[in-house]
């Protein structure tokens, strides 16, 4: 009696064993999933961890018709309201920086590469002067700036056009506009500001 | 595990069961223990996802659930820089000529179109410098001379519609596909051999308990 006991003993610790064996594998196996999902490419695994959702490269609109590659956004919590922004370049490998706005969402979005580091809500043009759409380099970039124009300070200004229209900190706000300019939060602009260098594409798409 | 683990009436079927049949049930026990993991990595693998991937389809799908939404007809004309230019203008005792009926910004002032201010523009006439992506986001300006070494396919995938001309001082291209930042996925649902050792540890619990109360009553009963 007693070894037969002995017997069923060693026999479960011996399923125990297999099984933890197996865990272990499959465990080992779930690590490598996110990798290689991609290699199928049917189902493209969507991977979020909190800060930002990766993917498969996926083609996003540009306002000519021509689409960017993207590998992966930030994620907010929800819809963002104005004011909101989300900055997070930790993991981002050097890459080509490019901002993309897009009116019609009071989005922007600033990229390296093909992963997003920047969002935030944006004011934008009246549309008895509209912001202009489609493609522009910055020209210039001023950490103090005091529009003669309006007589108002725009600091972290980032110059889009020859007469004068700009990626600039403003009172974010409900129900606010610009004179054609795009207003982001200031402390937004000040990591936008960092992260550009006059020349970097800036992509406006209509509202 | 069989013999001793029954309940009252358990056990006389238990011990009624051949030796062969009850290795049968154990092996069967096991087989759907260790059939939960693969199971559960199936699961994760392909409906999880698809169904993750299936709610958002493409980035902009992404883009629009963070949006605050578009801009109605009515909330876009609001004064923003009166505020700041009242006080400004009372002090200095200026009169407001009544300009344009603008409703966003303060008194636009006139002047000559042309002679703005640039900044650390450098010399506008120049348009691009060099470093531009010419082209990356389209024509911009006259996309006449490519300045690039050629079309550099982004991240090694092709994608349709870009020409992205890769930028001189060799930032451009960044070397043919920027390597994906190694961030481990935490998962709020437990990893499958978590799951599995809380079972194995369960039924071992059991067999235990079950292995001494069994034996502490044989021993009673000698």
């Amino acid at each position: 009696m007693p070894s037969r006991g002995v017997t069923i003993a060693t026999a479960a610790a011996a399923v125990i064993a297999v099984a933890i064996a197996a865990g272990a594998v499959v465990n080992a196996a779930g690590d490598r999933m996110p990798a290689a999902a991609p290699v199928s490419s049917s189902t493209p695994a969507i991977v979020a961890d909190g800060v930002r959702l990766r993917f498969d490269p996926r083609p996003l609109a540009m306002p000519d018709g021509a689409t960017r590659p993207v590998r992966s956004l930030l994620e907010t919590r929800g819809a963002m309201r104005f004011g909101d922004f989300s900055w997070s370049e930790e993991g981002v490998p050097p890459g080509p920086v490019w901002v993309r706005v897009d009116l019609s969402k009071q989005l922007i979005s600033v990229f390296r590469g093909e992963h997003e580091i920047g969002t935030a809500v944006i004011l934008y043009g009246t549309d008895g002067k509209p912001t202009p759409t489609g493609n522009f380099p910055i020209l210039a970039r001023a950490v103090h700036h005091r529009s003669s124009l309006y007589d108002a300070e725009m600091p972290y200004m980032l110059r889009l056009t020859h007469d004068g229209v700009a990626i600039h900190a403003s009172a974010v706000q409900a129900g606010a506009a610009t004179h054609g300019c795009i207003g982001v939060p200031e402390a937004f602009a000040r990591h936008l500001y960092g992260a550009v260098r006059r020349g970097d594409p800036v992509a406006i798409l209509p509202a | 595990m069989g013999s001793n683990g029954a309940k009252g009436g358990g056990r006389r079927r238990w011990t009624g069961m051949s030796q062969r049949t009850r290795r049968r049930l154990a092996a069967a026990g096991a087989a759907t223990l260790l059939a939960v993991p693969a199971l559960m990595v199936a699961g994760h693998g392909t409906v999880v996802e698809r169904a993750l991937a299936a709610a958002i389809a493409d980035p902009a799908s992404i883009l629009s659930a963070r949006s605050p939404g578009s801009r109605g007809a009515a909330g876009a004309l609001t004064q923003t820089k009166l505020k700041q230019t009242k006080p400004r203008y009372a002090k200095s005792g200026v009169r407001r000529t009544p300009g344009p009926r603008e409703r966003v910004l303060g008194q636009a002032r006139t002047r000559p179109t042309g002679a703005l201010p640039l900044g650390d523009a450098g010399d506008p006439v120049i348009g691009l410098p060099l470093d531009i992506p010419a082209g990356a986001l389209g024509g911009i300006g006259d996309a006449a001379g490519p300045i690039g070494p050629g079309v550099v396919p982004f991240g090694g995938t092709p994608v349709t519609g870009i020409g992205v001309v890769g930028g001189g001082g060799g930032g451009g291209g960044g070397g043919g596909g920027p390597t994906d930042p190694v961030v481990p996925p935490v998962s709020v649902v437990p990893e499958p051999s978590t799951w599995l050792m809380t079972i194995v540890g369960f039924f071992a619990a059991g067999i235990g308990l079950r292995r001494r109360r069994s034996a502490t009553g044989r021993r009673a009963a000698a």
